[in-house]
């Protein structure tokens, strides 16, 4: 398979619900009261709604790689949190190939990936790299 | 005011298993579609960041720790995972990790904040499997 510098990656997109903050702050064993209480948030004057856990974020970031790439493997991601996503959101995930490396006949691809909300776009952002068997 | 002798602080450290059951939940949360032919023999990557549950201190343990009121809302700011191999469902993983630096800064959008970074590790044996960096915003 080609793979192009610039490339676009496919779309990848998700409706967060409540329910799904609360498995995270379960398996995370976190009690932080901003993903279980929205008017702590609002009291902290972080939003309107219960604010997603970043791990979570990420993960989405990841499940747009595995949508477009079937086998591959995760070498590293970079992720930097920019701002919130909250209960209720609709989140995407866009990005680009911004390297192609090819060593010993194994493919390297960098990825510029960005996770959206529907009111604000690089919500996250990350660098992965991934190799293609 | 921070606890500054938590700097070089090392987590107790545990251990960690990743069930089937606990990854098709993650998937299920995040809308994975599990895509893995190998029988599920591969966790979803974002276990990396849930190893933080055992560094040996939950979260509340570690913001105790730090002498942090949670209830100021903490923020993850950047997260950077680093893997040298997969994590594999069903295996018993050994989890590490140590307090590197604290510096306080000014931020235009949030006020005076500690900016908290922090490393976990996964390891198998004595094999490294995941580097994480985690970097914390911590508002005053």
């Amino acid at each position: 398979m080609n793979y192009k510098l610039g490339q676009n990656l496919i779309e990848w997109s998700f409706k967060i619900k409540q329910e799904y903050l609360i498995v995270w702050s379960e398996v995370l064993d976190d009690p932080n009261p901003i993903h279980l209480n929205k008017n702590k948030v609002k009291d902290l004057g972080l939003g309107n709604n219960c604010i997603n856990q970043g791990p979570a974020n990420v993960a989405y970031i990841i499940n747009c790689i595995s949508n477009n790439f079937h086998k591959f493997e995760l070498i590293s991601i970079k992720n930097k949190f920019k701002g919130n996503v909250f209960s209720g959101d609709n989140v995407t995930v866009t990005g680009l190939i911004s390297s192609v490396n090819n060593c010993d006949e194994t493919i390297y691809l960098t990825l510029d990936l960005y996770l959206n909300t529907q009111n604000k776009k690089g919500v996250v952002e990350s660098t992965a790299v991934i190799k293609i068997p | 005011m921070l606890n500054l002798d938590a700097i070089n602080h090392e987590f107790p450290g545990g251990n960690f298993l990743i069930s089937k059951d606990i990854n098709e939940l993650i998937n299920n949360s995040t809308g994975m579609i599990d895509n893995d032919s190998d029988g599920q023999k591969y966790s979803h990557q974002i276990f990396s960041m849930i190893a933080l549950n055992s560094i040996g201190y939950s979260l509340e343990d570690l913001f105790k720790f730090l002498k942090y009121d949670i209830s100021k809302g903490p923020m993850l700011g950047e997260c950077n995972v680093i893997f040298f191999s997969m994590l594999e469902i069903d295996k018993n993983y050994k989890v590490s990790g140590k307090i590197r630096s604290i510096e306080f800064k000014k931020s235009k959008k949030i006020g005076e904040i500690d900016i908290v970074k922090f490393n976990v590790y996964i390891h198998e044996d004595d094999f490294k499997l995941l580097s994480i960096e985690y970097k914390l915003i911590l508002p005053r």
